[in-house]
C-alpha cells in the first residue's frame, strides 16, 4: 500500500459514507417505483482509469463494482468539469452497460484542473422503447429490436444539459418524464459524490487521496488473494443449461472451467453455447466481468464480510470468453434478458466452486428470476397496465451445514415481493395461494429450501400473462455432496376444477375472467445423505406440513407413526436403504442432476457438447445458428439408436455442407 | 401530595433515578446497577436509597415515569410466549416468506430471522376479504373452532392465540367473530387480533406486529406488576408511566395491553430528553450522539421532535407502528480495536461488553478498546472515572493499546489516537447516511452529545460531519430519565384506505368520517388511561403517493379540507411534502391517500431546568494534563464541570470532568456554559 493503513482505513471508511451517500440520494429523489422498490441501481467513484474504487453496499446492486468504464472514457474523449457521459450500450461500453434498460452517467472530478476521479452509475429505467413495453423480450434477435441505443456521448456539457441529445432519448421512450427524473435523480447522486470527493482533497489533499484511490483496490485485492491462497489448486469444472433458447427447443449450455494456481482464479469459458437468436446472451466484451463471476463474489463476500466490493476483488481473477459466445456475443446480439442467462452462470460456477471448496457451497436453488405480471386493459388511460404480481425464485439449495432457504437464495436474495393487499387494492385480482410447496425439497442430509406457490384469480377479460426469465421447469436444481436434486417448477391453470391444465412455460399467456393462474418454482437441491438427515429433523417438517409422510419414508427413511419417529422402523428402513443412488454425470462428483439433464447427458455425453460447440465456433458465424437446429436434431434422432460420438457429428456436418453448399 | 415527579431508566447496566422536587426546583439524580433477573428489584433499592439517604417522603411522589427494555429483551432473547397464529387459507407461511428478502443478499450461509411462531403451530381458516372490504368467501366458523382445537387443545399446547386475516385492516369482523370463537372455545386463553393492533395493510408487517405484541405481552404484564408492587410497598402512588417507542409516555394499566408499544421504550427516553434539554436551551433542531458501551446511537430531532420511522426492524421483525427512528453502530466505549488481515485498523463492533470489559477495568479484559485509548490519550483521568467510583488501571491499558500499536508499528500515543480515529470516522459514515436519508443539511444542527463516551468524541465527530457546534447537557447521565419526565402523553392510530384524491374529492364525508372515528377512538383511549393529562391535540395526517408508487409519505392534514372541493388544499401539501423529501413534484400526476393518521398528544407539565449562578467568566483550572490529540503532545487545562458557573468560556485544548461524562474540548474549540449548566462547544473561525 502507498499510504500507511491508518490514513488508508480512515479514508475507506470516509469514502465508504460517500458512496452510500451517493446511493441514499439516488433512491430517495429517483421517479420510479422500479428503481426505488428493487433498488436496480449503483452509484459510485472510478479512479482516472475508470475503475471502481468506492462501491456501495447498503442500497442498489452489489455485483458491478468490477465494472470498467475505460472504454466508455476512451471513447468519448476528453471531458471537462460538469460534462456527464451517457451510456447504454453493451458494445458501444465495452460491457459497462449490459442491456438497454441500463442507463449509465459518468461524470468526470476535477480539483485545481486535473481530472482526480469520476462519479459513475447506472439505474434501471422502466422503458427505452424498443419493440415492447418495458424494452424487454427474450424473443428480441438483434439489439436494435430492444430499444433505443447510446454509445458514449455527453448529455450534460460543462454543466449545461445537451438539449438536442437529450429531446432525441425523451422522444424514444414510452415513459420520458420518469425517465429524465430518474436521470436527474442518478446526476445528483454524482453530484453528491463530486462534492464529498472536493472535501477530502481538502482535508487530505490530493496527493494522498490519489493514493488512497490506488490502495481500497488494493486493499479488495488482497483481501481477495489472502482467500484464494486457502482454496486448493486445481482445475474444476462444471456445466449447467438454460432449458431454451426460445426460438428452438435446444437448451443453451455453460460451461465453465474454474482453475486455482499461484492465488489467482481462472475461469474459462470455453465449451459454453455459441450466441443465440433471442436475447439470452450476455455482452462482456470478452474482458473479465463482473456478470460472470457473482457466485465466486458471494464466495468471497462469505468468506470475508469486509472486504470492499471495487475493482480489487476481481484483480486475482481472469476469465476466458470466446468471442461468438453466449457469454461474448457480436454485435447486434440481443442482450435484454442477460440476467436469466448469469443466473446459470451462476450455477455452473457454484457447481465448479462445490468442487473445489465443498465445505461452503450449497446445490443448486430455483435458479430463476421469474418476474409474474399482469397486462389488463385501462380503458382509461387508453393502453395496457402492466403489474408486476410477485417475483418467483424459487428454493435456495441445501448448505454444507444449513437447509437451503425457502423461496429465494444468494444469486436473487435482494428482491422483495409485494403484499397481497397492496396487490389486491391496485389490480382487480385476488391472489388465491402464496405459500411453500410441501415435498418440494431436494431431499438431503440438509435438505433444499421449499418451492413457492402463487395462485392468482382475475377477474376481467384481456388479461395477458408474462413470466419472463421462467425456468428450471425440466432440469431441476442439482443436489451435491450426495445430496438429491429439487422439484421443477410448474405452472397451472385453474388448478382443483374440472379446467384443470398444464401449462408450458409462459411466453404471454391469455387469461380468461375468473380462470385461476398457479405458478409453481423448483425447490432447492439438497446437500448431502438423505439417509442421515436426523431423524428429528424430518419429524419436524413432517409436523410444519413440509414433508408429506410418504416422502418422510421413502426420501429419508423415516417412519412416522402418528406424531412420533418410529425409531425401529426407520432403523430397518435406514438399514436396507436403497445402495443404488442415481448415477452420478461424471467421474468423482457427487451431483444429483435429476432425471431429465440425466437422460439429456446420455444422449449428448460432455464429450460431445464440447466437439459440437466447437464445431459451432469454427464455422462463420452467420450460419452457426442454422447448423446448431439443423444438426441439434439431426444428433438426437440418432441418439434414440444408440450413442453419439464426435467422429459421428463430423459425419453429419460433412453431409450438411455438401447438402447446403458451405464452403 | 404530588410534590415530586420521578423518571426511572431501567437499562440493561444501570437503572437510573431522576427525582424532580416541584418545590425547590432541584433534580436529583441516582444511578443503581440494574437487576436482570428482576428489574424490579433495582426499582425497590433506588426507592429505598431516596428514602433513606436523601430523606424523600416517597408518598409525595405523584408522577412515576420509566422506560424499560423488558420487551426488547424478550424479542431479542426469544423468551416470549408459546404462541399459535390464525390466518387466511393459502398464507400458510406468512411469516416464514416474509418479504422474501435476505438481511444479507449475498451470504451462501445467511437465513432469515426465524419467525416468533413456527409453522407447525400456524393453521389456515376458510374466509376471505376482497381489498374493498366486501365478503369473498364467508368466514367458516367450523374451520375456525377446528384450528383453535388444535392449536390450544391437541398437542401444541400454545399460551396464546394470534388472528390475522387478509384486509381485516378494511373490515375487522372475520377477525373479531373468530376471537369470539376462540375465546369461548378456550376460556381465558389470550387472543389478540391483528386489526386491534394495527389496522393498517400489508399482511406480514401487519401480522408480525401483532404477533410480537402477543408473544412479549406476558413478560411485560408480569414485569410491569411487579414494577406497581415496588412502588405501592414503599407507599408511592400508583399512576405510573411507561415511556413508548413513539417518543410519548402512556400509563401501565395502557402498556398492559399495548406492549409492543414498549419495545423501544429505553433509546426513545434518551432522544428524548436530549431534545427537551436542547430546545429550553434554544436549540430546536440537533441531532444526537449517545456513545455507551457497545455502541453509537444516533437520532434527528427538527422542530423539538425527534423524526419518527415506520420503517424499522428490531429483533428481525418489523415495526410498521411510527417509533423514533435511532440509528445504532457498533461503536462505544468497550468496542474492541483490532488490526485485520490486510494490517488495517479497526474498532467495533465487537465489543468486550460489562464483563470483562475494557482492559483498564482491571476485570481480566486484554482486548484494547475505545476506552483504553481515550485513558492512554489522557482524555480521562483514572482516578476519578464515574466520579472516582471505579478506579482504572492505566498500565494495563497501555499495555493492550502496545500490542495493538505494535501490529501496526506505531508508538502507543500514535495507537491510542488512530483507534479514536478510526471510531469517529465510523461514525461519520453512519452520519453521512443518517443526514442523507433526512435530507437535512448539518450545518443547520448541533450535535447533543451523552452517554459516558459521546462527549469525549463529540466535538470530533461534529468537525467531520460539518455540525458547527456541540450541546453537552449539564447532566447527560440522567438524561434517559429526565426524557422519561418530559414526555408527553402520545397515542397513534392508522387506517388503510387506498383513495384517489381528486380536487372535487369526492370521498371527503367518507374520509371526515374515518378520521372522527380514529379522534373519537384515541379519545376514549385518554379518557380510561389517561388520568391528570391535560387536554388531548390532535395531529390528522395521511400517508400519500402518486399512483403507481409504492412508497408513502407523510402528510399533515386540515380536516377543513375535508369538504366537497377540498381536494385542491390537500394535493396542494402533498406535492409540497412530496418535493421536500424528494427533491422533486408532479403536479399534473394522479395521487391517491393509503392510510389515515391521528396522533394524540396530551402535554404533561414539563420540567423546570433550573438554572445555575454565573460564575467567573475565565474559570480556574484544577489542573493540567498531557493529551496527544492530532498527533503530538498538548498540555491540557483540565476543570470540574461543578465548578464552572453560568457565562464560563473556556478554550480548547481542556477537558471538563463530570461524574458521568468527559468531556474533551480540542484546540481550536471555544466552550461556554449556558444559563443552565449546559456546555456549547464551537469551532473557533
Amino acid at each position: 500500500m502507498r499510504l500507511d493503513a491508518l490514513t488508508v482505513e480512515i479514508l475507506r471508511n470516509y469514502l465508504q459514507g460517500a458512496v452510500e451517500e451517493m446511493a441514499y440520494v439516488v433512491e430517495r429523489t429517483a421517479y420510479t417505483t422500479f428503481v426505488k422498490e428493487t433498488a436496480d441501481f449503483t452509484c459510485g467513484l472510478l479512479n482516472p482509469s475508470g475503475e471502481f474504487f468506492a462501491y456501495p453496499v447498503e442500497l442498489g446492486v452489489a455485483s458491478f463494482g468490477g465494472i470498467s468504464y475505460a472504454e466508455t472514457l476512451e471513447a468519448v474523449g476528453p471531458l471537462e468539469p460538469g460534462d456527464v457521459v451517457i451510456t447504454n450500450d453493451p458494445y458501444g461500453s465495452a460491457a459497462a452497460a449490459t442491456h438497454l434498460p441500463d442507463i449509465h452517467l459518468v461524470k468526470p472530478i476535477f480539483w485545481d484542473g486535473r481530472l482526480v476521479a469520476y462519479g459513475a452509475g447506472f439505474l434501471h429505467s422502466s422503458d427505452v422503447g424498443g419493440m415492447v413495453p418495458a424494452s424487454i423480450t427474450p424473443r428480441a434477435s438483434e439489439i436494435f429490436q430492444e430499444g433505443l441505443r447510446l454509445p458514449p456521448k455527453k448529455l450534460f456539457k460543462r454543466g449545461a444539459v445537451n438539449r438536442d441529445l437529450l429531446d432525441v432519448i425523451l422522444a424514444n421512450c414510452r415513459i420520458p418524464e420518469q425517465n429524465w427524473g430518474d436521470l436527474q435523480a442518478l446526476v445528483a447522486g454524482l453530484t453528491t459524490g463530486e462534492r464529498r470527493m472536493h472535501e477530502l482533497i481538502r482535508r487530505f489533499g490530493p496527493d494522498t487521496v490519489d493514493k488512497a484511490m490506488d490502495d481500497l483496490i488494493d486493499y479488495a485485492t488482497r483481501k481477495v488473494e489472502a482467500i484464494i491462497r486457502r482454496m486448493p489448486t486445481g482445475r474444476y469444472e462444471f456445466s449447467d443449461y438454460i432449458e431454451d433458447d426460445v426460438v428452438t427447443t435446444i437448451p443453451i449450455r455453460l460451461k465453465v472451467a474454474l482453475t486455482i494456481a499461484d492465488g489467482e482464479i481462472h475461469l474459462d469459458f470455453t465449451g459454453s453455447d455459441v450466441q443465440v437468436s433471442s436475447a439470452l446472451n450476455v455482452p462482456t466484451a470478452g474482458k473479465v466481468h463482473p456478470f460472470m463471476s457473482v457466485a465466486l463474489v458471494n464466495y468471497f463476500a462469505t468468506r470475508d464480510r469486509t472486504i470492499p466490493l471495487n475493482a480489487g476483488v476481481l484483480r486475482r481473477v481472469r476469465m476466458t470468453l470466446p468471442e461468438g459466445s453466449v457469454v461474448n456475443p457480436r454485435f447486434p446480439a440481443a442482450c435484454g434478458v442477460r440476467y436469466a442467462t448469469v443466473l446459470r452462470i451462476y450455477d455452473a460456477v457454484l457447481g465448479a466452486l462445490a468442487r473445489a471448496v465443498p465445505e461452503d457451497i450449497p446445490a443448486a436453488s430455483g435458479g430463476q428470476g421469474c418476474m409474474v405480471a399482469l397486462s389488463l386493459p385501462d380503458p382509461e388511460a387508453g393502453r395496457r397496465h402492466v403489474t408486476v404480481i410477485e417475483p418467483m425464485i424459487g428454493g435456495g439449495g441445501g448448505r454444507p451445514a444449513r437447509d437451503g432457504i425457502d423461496g429465494c437464495d444468494a444469486s436473487l436474495g435482494f428482491l422483495k415481493t409485494t403484499p397481497a393487499e397492496t396487490l389486491e387494492a391496485e389490480v382487480p385480482i385476488i391472489v388465491r395461494r402464496f405459500h411453500l410447496i410441501a415435498d418440494s425439497a431436494g431431499p438431503g442430509r440438509f435438505r433444499g429450501g421449499f418451492g413457492v406457490r402463487l395462485d392468482f384469480q382475475v377477474f376481467q377479460p384481456e388479461g395477458l400473462v408474462t413470466a419472463r426469465g421462467m425456468e428450471r421447469l425440466r432440469f431441476a436444481p442439482w443436489g451435491v455432496a450426495g445430496g438429491t436434486a429439487g422439484s421443477t417448477g410448474s405452472v397451472m391453470l385453474n388448478p382443483g376444477t374440472a379446467g384443470e391444465r398444464s401449462i408450458p412455460k409462459i411466453d404471454v399467456l391469455a387469461l380468461e375472467p375468473g380462470d385461476v393462474l398457479s405458478v409453481r418454482t423448483p425447490g432447492g437441491g439438497g446437500h448431502g445423505d438423505r439417509f442421515t438427515r436426523p431423524s428429528s429433523h424430518v419429524l419436524a417438517d413432517v409436523l410444519s406440513g413440509l414433508v408429506s409422510r410418504e416422502r418422510a419414508r421413502d426420501a429419508y427413511g423415516v417412519v412416522i407413526d402418528a406424531d412420533r419417529v418410529d425409531e425401529a422402523a426407520t432403523t430397518s428402513l435406514r438399514a436396507a436403504r436403497p445402495g443404488a443412488e442415481p448415477g452420478p454425470s461424471s467421474p468423482g462428483a457427487v451431483f444429483d442432476f435429476g432425471a431429465a439433464r440425466r437422460e439429456h447427458e446420455r444422449r449428448w455425453p460432455s464429450e460431445l457438447q464440447d466437439a459440437f460447440i466447437a464445431m459451432l465456433m469454427r464455422l462463420p458465424a452467420p450460419y452457426r445458428a442454422y447448423v446448431r437446429r439443423t444438426l441439434y436434431g439431426r444428433v438426437e434422432a440418432l441418439a434414440a439408436e444408440r450413442p453419439v460420438t464426435p467422429d459421428d457429428l463430423n459425419r453429419l456436418l460433412q453431409a450438411l455442407r455438401a447438402a447446403i453448399a458451405l464452403k | 401530595m404530588a410534590r415530586h415527579w420521578l423518571g426511572i431508566d431501567i437499562g440493561g447496566t444501570f437503572t437510573d433515578f431522576a427525582l424532580f422536587d416541584t418545590q425547590t426546583g432541584e433534580l436529583l439524580g441516582l444511578k443503581i446497577p440494574s437487576t436482570p433477573h428482576e428489574f424490579a428489584e433495582a426499582v425497590r433499592t433506588g426507592l429505598a436509597r431516596l428514602a433513606d439517604e436523601h430523606g424523600i417522603d416517597l408518598r409525595e411522589i405523584g408522577t412515576v415515569v420509566h422506560g424499560t427494555t423488558i420487551a426488547v429483551n424478550t424479542l431479542i432473547q426469544r423468551t416470549g410466549a408459546r404462541l399459535g397464529l390464525l390466518v387466511t387459507d393459502g398464507f400458510r407461511d406468512v411469516l416464514e416468506l416474509q418479504r422474501l428478502r435476505m438481511p444479507n443478499p449475498f451470504d451462501l450461509h445467511g437465513s432469515r430471522p426465524l419467525p416468533l411462531i413456527p409453522r407447525a403451530r400456524v393453521a389456515e381458516i376458510r374466509e376471505r376479504l376482497r381489498a374493498d372490504g366486501a365478503v369473498d368467501t364467508p368466514l367458516d366458523e367450523a374451520s375456525v373452532r377446528e384450528a383453535v382445537q388444535h392449536l390450544a387443545r391437541t398437542g401444541q399446547n400454545v399460551e396464546g392465540l394470534v388472528i390475522s386475516l387478509l384486509h381485516s385492516y378494511r373490515r375487522p369482523e372475520h377477525e373479531q367473530r373468530a376471537r369470539a370463537i376462540a375465546e369461548a372455545a378456550v376460556p381465558g386463553l389470550p387472543v389478540t387480533a391483528s386489526s386491534d393492533v394495527w389496522p393498517q395493510a400489508r399482511e406480514y408487517e401487519r401480522t408480525a406486529l401483532a404477533v410480537l405484541d402477543a408473544y412479549v405481552q406476558p413478560k411485560v404484564r408480569r414485569y410491569l406488576e411487579g414494577f406497581e408492587q415496588a412502588l405501592a410497598a414503599r407507599g408511592a402512588p400508583a399512576m405510573a408511566h411507561v415511556t413508548k417507542s413513539n417518543g410519548g409516555i402512556m400509563p401501565v394499566a395502557a402498556a398492559r395491553t399495548q406492549t409492543a408499544a414498549t419495545l423501544l421504550s429505553g433509546p426513545a427516553s434518551g432522544v428524548i430528553g436530549a431534545a427537551y434539554v436542547a430546545g429550553r436551551a434554544g436549540l430546536p433542531n440537533v441531532i444526537t450522539l449517545d456513545v455507551g458501551g457497545t455502541s453509537a446511537d444516533m437520532a434527528v430531532v427538527e422542530n423539538g421532535r425527534p423524526r419518527v420511522s415506520t420503517s424499522e426492524h428490531i429483533g428481525g421483525v418489523p415495526v410498521m407502528m411510527p417509533v423514533v427512528g435511532v440509528s445504532a453502530i457498533g461503536a462505544g466505549g468497550g468496542s474492541v480495536a483490532w488490526v485485520d488481515d490486510v494490517g488495517l485498523p479497526k474498532v467495533g463492533p465487537q465489543s468486550t461488553g460489562a464483563e470483562p470489559g475494557p482492559a483498564c477495568y482491571g476485570r481480566g479484559g486484554k482486548d484494547a478498546t475505545l476506552t483504553d485509548a481515550f485513558l492512554v490519550s489522557g482524555f480521562l483521568d483514572p482516578e476519578r472515572f464515574l466520579g472516582g467510583r471505579m478506579r482504572l488501571d492505566r498500565s494495563l491499558a497501555e499495555a493492550a493499546i502496545a500490542r495493538f500499536a505494535g501490529r501496526l508499528g506505531m508508538t502507543p500515543d500514535e495507537a491510542a489516537e488512530s483507534v479514536v480515529q478510526v471510531a469517529v470516522s465510523n461514525m461519520y459514515a453512519e452520519f453521512t447516511k443518517i443526514l442523507s436519508r433526512a435530507a437535512v443539511d448539518p450545518r443547520d444542527f448541533a450535535l447533543v452529545a451523552f452517554g459516558g463516551a459521546g462527549p469525549v468524541v463529540g466535538a470530533l465527530v461534529a468537525r467531520e460531519v460539518g455540525i458547527p457546534s456541540v450541546f453537552v447537557p449539564r447532566s447527560p447521565g440522567t438524561l434517559c430519565a429526565l426524557g422519561a419526565l418530559s414526555a408527553d402523553i402520545v397515542n397513534d392510530a392508522v387506517r388503510t384506505v387506498h383513495t384517489r384524491v381528486e380536487t372535487e374529492l369526492r370521498e371527503a364525508a367518507a374520509l371526515r368520517r374515518r378520521y372522527d372515528d380514529l379522534r373519537a377512538e384515541l379519545g376514549e383511549w385518554l379518557a380510561r388511561f389517561g388520568a391528570g393529562a391535560s387536554p388531548a391535540a390532535f395531529r390528522d395526517a395521511a400517508d400519500m403517493r402518486y399512483v403507481g408508487q409504492s412508497y408513502e409519505i407523510d402528510v399533515p392534514v386540515e380536516l377543513a379540507w375535508l369538504a366537497p372541493g377540498g381536494g385542491a388544499p390537500l394535493l396542494a401539501a402533498f406535492h409540497h411534502a412530496h418535493e421536500r423529501a424528494f427533491g422533486h413534484a408532479d403536479r399534473e400526476a394522479p395521487a391517491e391517500i393509503v392510510n389515515l393518521r391521528v396522533q394524540l398528544r396530551a402535554e404533561r407539565p414539563r420540567v423546570p431546568i433550573a438554572e445555575i449562578p454565573a460564575g467567573a467568566a475565565a474559570p480556574t483550572a484544577r489542573t493540567t494534563r498531557r493529551i496527544w490529540l492530532e498527533g503530538r503532545p498538548t498540555e491540557a487545562r483540565v476543570f470540574d464541570r461543578s465548578a464552572l458557573g453560568r457565562g464560563a468560556r473556556l478554550d480548547g485544548p481542556a477537558i471538563v470532568e463530570q461524574p458521568d461524562t468527559t468531556v474533551l474540548v480540542p484546540g481550536g474549540h471555544v466552550g461556554e456554559v449556558d444559563r443552565f449548566g449546559n456546555l456549547l462547544l464551537r469551532r473557533e473561525g
